[in-house]
């Protein structure tokens, strides 16, 4: 070690109140510090083997750092003028002013000096490894806007990112931020790692368009197990929740189950119209003609409630888990498997019902509704609901409104048929999508997430950019922040060829236009009774239903997509 | 409460020792200074910010001088509030800062829990770092690679699957 007092005093120094780290971290990159002393509060005393030059320059970074540095120097006429410079440039204001004189110093100096200095300073910046510095549960903030590919490919940077960033906490925090849900039961490393990399390739075969499997199952194949004569009939009314799709047809409900490779067939008692079916993860319901809403048992398909309608004219029916609400006439009929109890209230709003969370005994929900201002410009608002039980009044109490304003910038009109089928979505999990198909020129499309933690709403609008007809384009939310878009008339050329893609929606909220190609199927619609494909998927599949049956696509390496699919009557 | 008395000033003291006077309002945006003062009342004294220093205290006191009428966010424990992912244009130019500052102001926001703040300055992070490639994070935070050539390739291979953006 070096002998404290012995040559410090001839070194020149330099006095400086700043950012220990950040003078440390510029000095060093100029000339070797000789010496530390601090000497009070946050003022440190600076000895370098340094030219008068290399220490001006370190003085003006400093001040640019907005620190203060007084440099101690044999008072030599070229260290005066040093001084005066360092002197004059710290009584400058503004940032802005201070780094045009420190560009102006260095342009001041000979082209010998000049080399070196650039040299030197090219080499400083005013950086910080902020992730490397900051503490985890301040950087498990920022992962959490990142998505799971930035995690993993970002381990490559240094050793100590790799550390953080394959951190459970860090992890999670990046999971939590992509609305997955992670499951009580793991706690060892081993467990940590599987199940973070199962999600992780997931999302990332989503994100790209590239499925572990794809199966087609040509209607036929059911059409001939069922003996049905008329090979033309078509499932008009379907709906689709997590690898199962729900059917109206000829007056008989059929759930395919992708991932058992069986369709149930359940007939009704006294064969009425179907006019609407949902299916959850926990339930399938339909409601008739005759204004009945008839509930199964997904696992069992057990009939587990016939609920009475008013009538069959709903406007919206929305299911979610083991609870489903429908909205006739301004009046709410909510139904849940726990409770088992149908519980009517009035809604006194003028308001579309978009989107309703029903609590598991149906004591309480949260509804979104869509409130529009009829102006030139529209402003959207979408008021967000809290309603819970009374059991003294037998009905719903109105209990806490947050809105959430948009401003759209076009005619709400325009494009309010395709807004409610939008809405009155399934299990109210993935986001709410509208967007305006008359504008030619770019398409506007507002993405509404409604997380299940913490009941938190999102917004993005997204932009798409010009290049094509958008007539006929249709989007579907797959995830928080990927979607799915299908162009009518990709490739025209290609005869019957027809594109699905999918968005990530980037920093900038505006759909990727890096376009992944998701399928190009030969086999897909055309022309014929089925203008285009009806569409449904989530994070592990895509689901088109098509005139010639339904088409897989899936990206959850853990399920294979059956081979045959056999018919089952119940 | 506060809606009809006039607004007050009160003093912070930063760590380098510098008294800086803000309107108690917009100290207030301050979760930690609010409860100070809920507290300990308004004694007239200065209150020290042991660990944020003058240029920075002066930037957070920027922010929420200009964020003073915002209404205050939801606690936790409301499920119902509402969030959005943008960063709003005046925020965005706010931090246009040195990554040193941003990264103080990350630290103060926490100490003084001042929740938007810091929800902006981590979406500032996150911004600086999302789509890169770790060539470019080495570059945008002057990190210096400490893996040898096989170790990175190590990595690299290990994620195949999620490399080629």
């Amino acid at each position: 070690m070096t002998p404290v007092g012995v040559g410090v005093s001839h070194l020149p120094a330099l006095v400086c109140t700043c950012h220990l780290g950040s003078i440390l971290h510029i000095a060093n990159s100029i000339c070797p510090i000789f010496w530390i002393c601090c000497k009070k509060k946050r003022s440190y005393v600076l000895s370098f083997h340094c030219n008068f030059l290399q220490l001006t320059v370190l003085s003006l970074l400093v001040h640019l750092l907005d620190g203060i540095a007084v440099m101690e120097l044999e008072e030599i006429d070229a260290n005066i003028m040093a001084a005066n410079i360092v002197r004059s440039f710290a009584q400058l204001k503004t940032k802005e002013a201070r780094r045009a004189a420190y560009e102006g110093v260095l342009r001041q100096l000979s082209s010998k000096e000049w080399r070196e200095i650039k040299d030197i300073s090219s080499k400083i910046t005013l950086q910080t490894d902020i992730i490397s510095l900051l503490p985890v549960e301040l950087v498990a903030l920022v992962t959490r806007h990142l998505s799971i590919v930035d995690v993993v490919i970002l381990q490559r940077v240094s050793k100590q990112w790799k550390s953080i960033l394959s951190s459970w906490d860090i992890r999670k925090s990046v999971l939590m931020g992509h609305q997955i849900t992670i499951p009580k039961g793991i706690t060892t490393l081993e467990e940590q790692e599987m199940f973070f990399h199962r999600c992780a390739r997931r999302r990332i075969a989503l994100q790209r368009g590239r499925p572990f499997s794809v199966a087609t199952y040509p209607h036929t194949m059911i059409f001939d197990q069922l003996e049905v004569v008329d090979q033309d009939t078509k499932y008009e009314i379907t709906d689709y929740s997590s690898g199962i799709c729900v059917g109206a047809f000829d007056r008989s409900i059929c759930l395919w189950n992708w991932l058992e490779g069986v369709v149930d067939v359940i007939h009704l008692e006294n064969r009425q119209d179907i006019k609407a079916v949902r299916v959850t993860n926990k339930i399938f319901a339909a409601i008739t003609s005759m204004g009945h809403c008839h509930v199964w048992d997904l696992e069992t398909k057990a009939e587990i409630a016939d609920i009475r309608l008013p009538s069959s004219a709903y406007n919206s029916f929305i299911t979610n888990e083991s609870a489903l609400a429908i909205e006739i006439n301004s009046d709410l009929i909510i139904w849940d498997r726990i409770s088992c109890i149908t519980r009517v209230t009035r809604i006194e709003t003028p308001c579309d019902i978009s989107s309703i969370r029903i609590t598991p005994t149906g004591d309480s929900f949260s509804t979104i509704e869509i409130k529009d201002e009829t102006t030139e410009h529209q402003k959207i608002t979408f008021l967000f609901k809290h309603w819970i039980f009374d059991a003294a009044s037998r009905s719903y109490i109105f209990l806490a409104s947050h809105s959430l304003c948009i401003s759209v910038d076009y005619d709400l009109d325009d494009f309010s048929p395709d807004w409610s089928s939008r809405f009155s979505n399934r299990s109210g999990q993935s986001p709410l999508i509208f967007f305006d198909k008359t504008d030619s020129e770019a398409v506007p499309v507002l993405i509404i997430s409604h997380y299940t933690v913490g009941g938190d709403i999102a917004s993005r609008m997204v932009q798409f950019a010009a290049e094509d007809d958008y007539d006929d384009t249709d989007i579907v939310p797959l995830a928080s922040d990927i979607v799915m878009v299908y162009f009518e008339d990709d490739f025209p050329w290609a005869g019957d060829h027809r594109l699905l893609r999918t968005y990530q929606l980037d920093n900038e909220n505006i759909l990727s236009k890096d376009t992944r190609v998701v399928l190009s199927e030969s086999n897909l619609p055309g022309q014929g009774p089925f203008h285009k494909p009806v569409l449904y998927g989530d994070e592990d599949f895509i689901v088109a239903l098509s005139e010639h049956g339904w088409h897989i696509w899936c990206f959850n390496p853990d399920i294979q997509l059956p081979n045959h699919i056999s018919t089952r009557q119940s | 409460m506060s809606s009809g008395t006039p607004s007050s000033t009160i003093t912070l003291t930063s760590s380098d020792g510098v008294d800086v006077t803000v309107e108690r309002q917009v100290a207030e945006r301050s979760v930690l200074i609010k409860n100070m003062l809920e507290d300990l009342g308004d004694s007239g004294e200065a209150i020290p910010v042991p660990n944020v220093n003058e240029a920075v205290l002066k930037k957070v006191i920027e922010w929420c001088t200009h964020h003073k009428l915002d209404p205050p966010s939801a606690g936790d424990d409301d499920d119902s509030r509402r969030k959005t992912t943008d960063i709003d244009e005046w925020d965005q130019k706010f931090m246009q800062v040195d990554q040193e500052m941003l990264f103080e102001i990350i630290l103060a926001a926490n100490y003084l829990d001042i929740k938007a703040l810091l929800d902006v300055g981590c979406k500032t992070v996150a911004n600086m770092i999302k789509g890169k490639s770790p060539e470019e994070i080495r570059k945008t935070f002057n990190i210096q690679n400490d893996f040898t050539p096989e170790e990175e390739d190590q990595i690299r291979r290990e994620n195949e699957w999620a490399e080629d953006r």
